[in-house]
């Protein structure tokens, strides 16, 4: 009786691995892992790239190249996330090639995502910090993006890092070190040109 | 040397994590041997930085709209002549490829309908040379 009355598993409940199945006969399987993981491909887009225009459409061409492939989709121990971010990570490579110029995060999105509760002052100095800190970020090779974008954003462990990158925890622990370093020195040459900037300027005056 | 970075490697992999939890670093800093590993300056820059990225790397909101609509164009779609691929195209492709269909258009109608109308006004005209 109890064999019977067994409800179907739901979307929701099943693993990666039996959605992907699911996709060959059932396109709603494939909404569902959309649903997971949409918002993590777009964020790393977002920071990627600098603009939410450009995040939304490479975010689709991940999604739509992600669909036209899964029927031949191979499960080689790496969790499917690692999949879509390496398709999300090749577009980005791709979009900063056919860019003559890179793009420094709008005003606009910045705000849409400050806290409310700033003051205009402390907002724009936010502000300041935060592009000075993203512009420093966008100086470093493309692998060390990708790094910091899936720790601090994706909050993603080393050795979860390191499957997305095809590399070992202690090689991205290293890469994580080389990092800090070199985007340190980035911040420091770019607080000694803005002084130098601010001194002439002065002398102008 | 290596033995150094080694350490340096671990502390930072140690003090990012902490950060991340939102807890106090400086508490935490006191059980390292730093001293032997980073000059001062290099230790509070180097915590600055992480907190800097803790705090300014936020997970940005997608829009309700653009999530739903993607997810219809995914699921709907039907190969590479659905309409709906257009909207993923940029603005000004998009602008491109609505001019060419209406200058196809309009030239359809011309060569339909235009030169229709030129070969009725030559034979009317023929006929009245013929009269006159």
């Amino acid at each position: 009786m109890g064999l019977f009355n067994r409800k179907p598993k739901q979307l929701k409940d099943m693993s990666d691995l039996e959605l992907i199945e699911l996709t060959k006969s059932n396109k709603d399987a494939f909404g569902e892992l959309y649903e997971r993981y949409v918002t993590k491909i777009y964020n790393y887009i977002y920071y990627r790239t600098g603009n939410s225009q450009d995040a939304e459409d490479l975010t689709a061409k991940v999604f739509f190249r992600a669909l036209n492939h899964i029927p031949n989709y191979v499960d080689q121990g790496v969790p499917f996330q690692a999949w879509l971010y390496r398709i999300a990570h090749n577009l980005v490579a791709n979009w900063h090639r056919d860019q003559s110029r890179r793009k420094i995060i709008s005003l606009d999105d910045y705000i849409a995502h400050s806290p409310k509760s700033d003051s205009p002052d402390r907002q724009t100095e936010k502000r300041e910090e935060n592009e000075e800190l993203l512009k420093a970020i966008r100086t470093l090779p493309d692998e060390r993006q990708q790094l910091i974008v899936l720790k601090f954003v994706e909050q993603k462990s080393n050795a979860e890092i390191g499957e997305i990158m095809g590399r070992s925890e202690g090689a991205i622990k290293s890469l994580y070190h080389r990092t800090l370093t070199s985007l340190r020195d980035e911040i420091e040459l770019q607080k000694l040109n803005h002084r130098s900037k601010n001194r002439k300027s002065g002398w102008v005056k | 040397m290596s033995r150094q970075i080694e350490k340096q490697e671990m502390i930072l992999d140690e003090m990012t994590a902490i950060i991340l939890a939102g807890e106090d670093p400086e508490l935490h800093a006191a059980t390292y041997q730093l001293d032997d590993l980073f000059s001062p300056k290099e230790w509070d820059q180097t915590l600055q930085l992480i907190q800097a990225l803790n705090h300014n790397l936020v997970s940005v909101k997608l829009s309700d709209a653009f999530v739903e609509r993607l997810r219809q164009d995914l699921l709907n779609d039907s190969g590479i002549f659905d309409a709906n691929n257009l909207r993923r195209l940029p603005t000004h492709v998009q602008f491109a490829a609505m001019f060419a269909i209406g200058i196809g258009a309009l030239l359809f109608l011309y060569r339909r309908f235009g030169a229709v109308n030129y070969e009725h006004d030559l034979a009317e005209s023929a006929e009245e040379l013929l009269a006159g």
